[in-house]
């Protein structure tokens, strides 16, 4: 039974310490913001997050030091540049565990967790260090020919962003709706799955979308909470809604860089919201 | 003589290493890659088969392509043109299955050394590094799948040209240790090009080597920022300075909101 209630409720009932959260989206789209900064807010820590690839997500839970094991093949604000409190987190030894992959060998990794495999090969990964620094990864032999062989990943909680979902929590996306992998690897290689949606829709606008020839990305056997988050992915993309808001990610650039003007960042952004 | 900056001879001599029906790709925080492809689209590689960041396939459309990633009326009108469509998700699934291989991709790494491994990771230890990269995303993976990589470094020095990476993101050239494990299709990195010069790995031990360098820029500067000793061609070439048709088709159509700057420290 989908559970469809509001976002603080679904938050503090299953984003617990220790949880390991998958998040959707990567390279600043699709990114759930709305529930990181819930997250925030509700200041839970010690999670074990995983994301394809993280950018204004993972940075502000590093900066609140919300994380305690992060998996992920690249952290940064694409075209802008570093990710400067994952940077720090890693730098100054604050014991954060990076476990580093790269992003086919985390595609396939998902992909394992969702077909149940216990673990999965790529080739890609050959003569990389990355296999050094992780004792989960190891060369194999199949058949004569070298793979390097990685675990599967099967998160407690995937969390993503979505377009809309009717009263029995089915899930849709619109028309001409791009980079649905990023959602849909981590969404089911999970344990349970969490969407934020733009909007709720009922089950004959719902099915206008699939009769347009775009079939709902997950049906309500998939889903298991449901909220709604109307712009939720702001500032990153969801297109074709909105874009990402460029100017907002160099603001924030600029004010990551030292710990006064960052706290700065939370108090307009993010906690000015808790008072309403 | 035509008027350019050291930063558009690196974009058109990045551009000029496309070739024609060629397939390719970038990930979507190089900028200047993307710039130099939708050159090569509007100069001589008209049928270049792109995915950008993994979706978009020849929107064959005079636009330039971060106004269509960046506008949503752009982006709108450029969708029902495009000559295909791929959502990430193909891409994805046949990743190292036998249906595609793509031609190249570019790539922007932190560090290459002279045997062109590249490293996004870190410098010094890896557990408490002095400096944390990104990550590669990518990148290890495209060196490892793509026939060939192109390289740009929009600012070269000892940092960015180091003797050997302190970690190894993604494999170098090797052409032995591409045998020995079955990757000989997959050439790792062929072309480099910087603000300085233009490297390649045409030497008898498969080591980096200056193919031409800029005419903005010496020999000496080249060397001197590179914290090894480059092999260097006698007589030296020297890049072939961008023509007035390039210039023209950047700064008009290709990237007229200079996007290209974004990977740029001037020095």
């Amino acid at each position: 039974m989908t559970v469809i209630s509001n976002l603080s409720a679904i938050v503090s009932e299953i984003v617990l310490p220790n949880t390991k959260i998958a998040i959707g989206g990567a390279a600043m789209f699709l990114k759930p913001m709305e529930a990181v900064r819930e997250i925030i807010r509700q200041q839970i820590k010690d999670l074990e997050i995983i994301t394809l690839i993280g950018d204004l997500d993972i940075d502000l839970l590093c900066g609140v030091k919300a994380i305690s094991v992060l998996e992920s093949s690249f952290i940064g604000l694409p075209m802008i540049g570093m990710a400067h409190n994952f940077r720090k987190s890693i730098e100054e030894g604050s014991g954060l565990v990076f476990k580093e992959w790269s992003e086919l060998s985390m595609v396939r990794a998902f992909q394992a967790g969702a077909m149940g495999l216990p673990v999965t090969t790529v080739r890609s990964l050959l003569g990389s260090d990355l296999v050094k620094v992780r004792p989960d990864f190891e060369e194999v032999v199949i058949q004569n020919k070298k793979y390097i062989q990685v675990p599967a990943l099967n998160p407690d909680l995937a969390i993503i962003h979505a377009y809309a979902a009717d009263s029995n929590g089915n899930v849709y996306y619109p028309k001409q709706h791009i980079l649905d992998d990023f959602s849909l690897l981590p969404a089911f290689c999970s344990k349970q799955l969490f969407v934020c949606v733009e909007k709720m829709i009922s089950n004959q606008e719902g099915r206008e979308i699939v009769e347009q020839g775009h079939i709902p990305m997950f049906s309500y056997l998939d889903v298991d909470y449901i909220a709604k988050t109307p712009k939720g992915a702001w500032p990153t993309g969801f297109p074709p809604e909105y874009a990402g808001d460029m100017g907002h990610f160099m603001t924030y650039s600029g004010m990551s860089r030292s710990p006064e003007t960052f706290q700065l960042y939370l108090q307009q952004e993010i906690y000015k919201e808790d008072t309403n | 003589m035509t008027d350019y900056e050291v930063i558009d001879q690196l974009t058109v001599s990045l551009a000029r290493e496309v070739k024609n029906g060629e397939s390719c790709y970038t990930g979507i925080a190089i900028p200047l890659a993307v710039v130099s492809i939708q050159l090569a689209r509007m100069t001589h590689a008209p049928d270049l088969d792109f995915y950008y960041g993994g979706y978009w396939i020849q929107p064959d459309l005079d636009v330039d392509l971060f106004t269509i990633m960046t506008d949503l009326d752009a982006f709108k009108e450029a969708f029902p043109k495009a000559k295909g469509f791929n959502p990430l998700i193909q891409l994805y699934r046949y990743w190292e299955g036998p249906k595609h291989t793509l031609d190249f991709g570019i790539i922007r790494p932190a560090q290459i050394d002279q045997w062109g491994n590249i490293n996004n990771s870190v410098v010094g230890n890896y557990d408490q590094p002095k400096v944390r990269f990104p990550g590669g995303a990518a990148v290890g993976d495209i060196i490892n799948t793509c026939h060939h990589v192109l390289v740009y470094i929009p600012r070269q020095d000892k940092r960015t040209f180091v003797e050997n990476v302190d970690f190894i993101t993604g494999k170098g050239v090797s052409p032995e240790w591409r045998r020995e494990n079955g990757l000989e299709k997959y050439k790792g990195i062929t072309v480099i090009v910087t603000d300085l010069a233009i490297f390649d790995f045409q030497t008898k031990d498969s080591r980096m080597r200056v193919r031409s360098v800029h005419e903005s820029s010496t020999i000496e500067e080249v060397q001197e920022n590179a914290s090894f000793s480059l092999e260097i061609p006698d007589p030296l070439p020297i890049t072939k300075p961008p023509t007035e048709l390039e210039m023209k088709v950047l700064r008009e159509k290709a990237d007229p909101l200079e996007v290209r700057k974004f990977d740029y420290r001037p020095r």
